[in-house]
């Protein structure tokens, strides 16, 4: 027998514990990221150096775009700003492509069962290693190995075996210290999306790679017409994160120079976005480009995120549910004619 | 049960948010106060120093047990090691609290001056760093002086010094201190002109003159050149023309192994200064003397009289100078003390004289300013007194530090006693060298809040693109000049 209590409440909603649960998250994000983010959209809409407080509109978006603009320098600001980009994008598709498939390929090695490697823990773990050293580390690694004078290893070594007569410079040249970071990046890098992808690999049903064994697929055709295809949801996946850290790369260009300032020729969208911030003193600080700048980045991440999901979407399940729905119009329009079909 | 569970979500939802602030809270608290960076020049005088709470009670004890007792701590004015008697001004700051806190990143100055000042006071000072190097304090700086925490004096550089001065909330006048331009009657005039304001209000005072020399391998100098006498070198490299003559004389006699000078940005330094040209003026760029180096220094670098691959302060910087790659490096005072960077470019074995060089010029130096929030008023009195105006005590610190002071009885009577020698400098006295480049430093009209940046610009696209013509360099330079600085027209 139901008590009074009982009757009366028909049901004790657990819900709101749920949100007391998750309050302090939400409130901590509000204060220390939505506000943020807000508040660049706003400072890429005021001034720059001593006018910081002014609200000039879109002026450091055409100024960083256009080179058109308020200030006498604004071809200056795009000629960097587009620098800065084409350095990213550089970096980036430096970066990704040697990685990619140089993970891949190991990754069908250490999960082809014909393939009878020792030590693939081993190997596994040397290669994910990298990765787990920080950026600021490996910087002043890099730039202590491949410094630019005779007195660094690299260069006093080729000097001694005499295939080069005057130091290269890897650290301060235009195109070597490009190569660099993009090979720092991939040996960083590699490792873990190697991890990434066996795990995808691992997830196809052996009984796949059989099958096809015993209809005579030789191993590029099970890569192409299996692994391949059956790996679209991971590779999407690493194009993505790959292309939102390569967009957004900072530490090795930031880190990757001598003396005390950072490398022009390595200056990402990220970089200048840090440097016009953090110039100074507020009347010296360039809030007005960075803010702007850091709009453009993230509408350009955007666009480029969609446009990887909207060429790898399912492209049969899409055409499915278009021929469910033609049917469905069919079977309606057969109904209106009240079923008077021939 | 249902009680319970609601007061367990409570609990724990006020435990999380508790913990997330208290962790921001935390941070800005302990940031500018890392005890490790907290010392303490003398114990503190009485119980009572220690009202201000956790954060000094570290400074205190340690600087309690290296003093042990300390018995004249009731007698602050009396300094029993010293001559002088500190008398501090008629103040106009509060004067409630016992430690005298001074803000800087130079924590090697302070730590000197703390050393020396022992002997005349027994105040309780400590310095509190911020930021590691200059550039950096001079963006930290502003958080810190606005976030509460105490500070009484704080110390500012040449290249960005005018930010701080010319603006009331970070910086109080000298004045409040009982300190006024009278006082510095005995000090180079220059730094007097950049410690006022815009509005004539003297806001800074000065410890130091940085005046610059040539500092120059004797090893090398006889073994290519010739020279065995400090002055027979000032006589080849007198004016530029004749550094040039003397950089194509070393490099024939050494096959090119040895270069005149490090590096591009030490060139900069004595060429630029002694032009006394400001960076910015009227709000346009001025590349006047920037396109007359450029000029100068294509020639050196096509010539190999400079690499131009080595930066300034890094370890092919250094190792030139070990190597025995380089004549000589431009340095200022700073560099030449125990330790500093002529020691660690090669200087132990006495082996390096300093000269003058082509050109008079200076490089840097730091102000003692005042902060609004001051409250240790007549401390911070005698000790910016003690450090900028007392020529007893600056005498003692420039021997002590080998810094060249701000005073110029205390420079002209250890010139005049023969008191110092330099070890490094091979017994030589850098005071006696360089005490007419300081009385020569003018730095009034040419400093602006620009010049660290327009610099780092400037030597930048230089070294990048020192195969390209001179019109090319200085075009790519304003272009990059004025991306960065908004508000200048060319």
């Amino acid at each position: 027998m139901a008590s009074a209590a009982q009757s009366r409440i028909k049901s004790i909603s657990y819900a709101k514990y749920g949100y007391m649960f998750i309050a302090p998250f939400f409130l901590v994000y509000c204060f220390f990221q939505i506000w943020p983010l807000i508040y660049t959209f706003i400072l890429s809409f005021k001034g720059n150096q001593a006018n910081y407080t002014q609200f000039v509109g879109l002026d450091n978006y055409s100024q960083i775009l256009f080179g058109t603009g308020s200030s006498v320098g604004a071809a200056g600001v795009h000629e960097e700003f587009a620098r800065a980009l084409g350095n990213t994008f550089v970096l980036w598709f430096g970066n990704f492509i040697p990685q990619i498939l140089l993970s891949l390929l190991l990754a069908v090695w250490f999960t082809d069962a014909k393939v009878k490697l020792p030590g693939k823990g081993f190997f596994k773990i040397v290669m994910y290693m990298p990765n787990i050293i920080t950026a600021a580390s490996v910087a002043a690694l890099y730039v202590n190995l491949f410094g630019d004078s005779k007195y660094y290893f690299v260069n006093a070594t080729l000097m001694k075996l005499g295939m080069i007569s005057d130091p290269v410079q890897f650290v301060a040249g235009p195109t070597a210290s490009k190569i660099m970071v993009m090979f720092i990046q991939t040996w960083l890098w590699f490792g873990n999306t190697m991890i990434m992808l066996m795990s995808g690999i691992m997830g196809i049903s052996p009984s796949l790679f059989e099958a096809a064994d015993i209809d005579g697929a030789n191993s590029t055709q099970q890569f192409f017409k299996i692994t391949l295809p059956l790996l679209q949801p991971i590779m999407v996946y690493t194009l993505v994160t790959s292309m939102i850290g390569g967009l957004q790369m900072f530490d090795l260009p930031y880190l990757y120079h001598n003396g005390a300032n950072f490398s022009k020729q390595l200056e990402t969208v990220a970089v200048y976005i840090y440097y016009n911030f953090n110039k100074g003193t507020v009347e010296q600080a360039n809030y007005g480009y960075a803010g702007a700048a850091s709009i453009i980045i993230f509408a350009i991440t955007a666009v480029l995120g969609s446009i990887t999901f909207y060429m790898n979407r399912d492209k049969d399940a899409i055409a499915k549910k278009k021929q469910r729905k033609k049917a469905e119009k069919q079977m309606k329009a057969k109904m209106k004619q009240g079923g008077l079909s021939i | 049960m249902s009680k319970l569970t609601r007061t367990l979500a409570l609990l724990a939802s006020i435990a999380v948010v508790s913990t997330a602030f208290a962790a921001c809270g935390q941070k800005t608290e302990s940031t500018p106060t890392p005890a490790t960076n907290n010392t303490s020049s003398q114990a503190a005088p009485e119980e009572g120093g220690n009202e201000e709470g956790g954060n000094e009670e570290g400074g205190n004890e340690e600087s309690g047990n290296e003093e042990g007792g300390n018995e004249e701590s009731g007698n602050e004015e009396g300094g029993e090691g010293g001559s002088t008697t500190l008398e501090a001004g008629a103040v106009n700051l509060p004067d409630t609290d016992d430690t005298l806190t001074v803000v800087c990143w130079t924590d090697a100055d302070l730590q000197n001056m703390f050393d020396v000042y022992k002997d005349y006071s027994s105040a309780n000072v400590v310095y509190q760093n911020c930021g590691d190097n200059g550039s950096a304090a001079s963006t930290q700086y502003a958080t810190y002086l606005n976030s509460g925490d105490d500070v009484d004096l704080f110390v500012a550089e040449a290249g960005w010094i005018l930010n701080y001065i010319n603006d009331d909330s970070m910086s109080a006048p000298l004045s409040d201190l009982g300190i006024t331009a009278d006082d510095y009657k005995d000090a180079y005039q220059y730094t007097v002109e950049i410690g006022t304001d815009n509005n004539g209000v003297l806001k800074a005072a000065s410890w130091q003159a940085a005046a610059g020399g040539y500092a120059y391998n004797t090893t090398l100098a006889e073994q290519y050149l010739g020279v065995t006498s400090a002055d027979d070198m000032q006589a080849k490299i007198a004016d530029w023309d004749k550094f040039a003559a003397t950089a194509e004389e070393l490099k024939t006699a050494s096959d090119g192994a040895v270069t005149m000078t490090a590096t591009i940005g030490g060139l900069w330094q004595a060429f630029s200064t002694a032009k006394n040209a400001a960076w910015v003026k009227d709000g346009a760029i001025q590349t006047d003397v920037a396109k007359e180096f450029t000029d100068m220094v294509k020639g050196y670098v096509d010539n190999g009289y400079v690499n131009p691959n080595v930066e300034q302060w890094t370890t092919d910087w250094t190792n030139v100078g070990l190597q025995g790659e380089t004549l000589g490096y431009f340095y200022s005072t700073w560099c030449l003390g125990e330790g500093a960077q002529l020691e660690q470019n090669g200087g132990t074995d006495g082996n390096w004289n300093i000269v003058i060089g082509p050109q008079e010029f200076f490089w840097g130096g730091s102000w003692l300013c005042v902060s609004p929030n001051c409250n240790t008023a007549s401390e911070a009195s005698k000790f910016v007194k003690a450090f900028t105006t007392d020529a007893s005590i600056m005498e003692a610190y420039a021997l002590y530090s080998g810094d060249f002071t701000n005073n110029k009885v205390a420079m002209d009577k250890i010139v005049a006693d023969g008191s110092n020698s330099n070890p490094l400098l091979g017994g030589q006295d850098q005071f006696a060298v360089l005490s007419d480049v300081a009385a020569g430093i003018k730095m009034s009209d040419s400093i602006t809040k620009y010049d660290q940046g327009l610099k780092d610009t400037f030597l930048d696209t230089l070294k990048k693109n020192i195969s390209s013509d001179t019109d090319t360099i200085i075009s790519t330079f304003t272009t990059q000049a004025l991306a960065d600085n908004p508000d200048l027209t060319a």
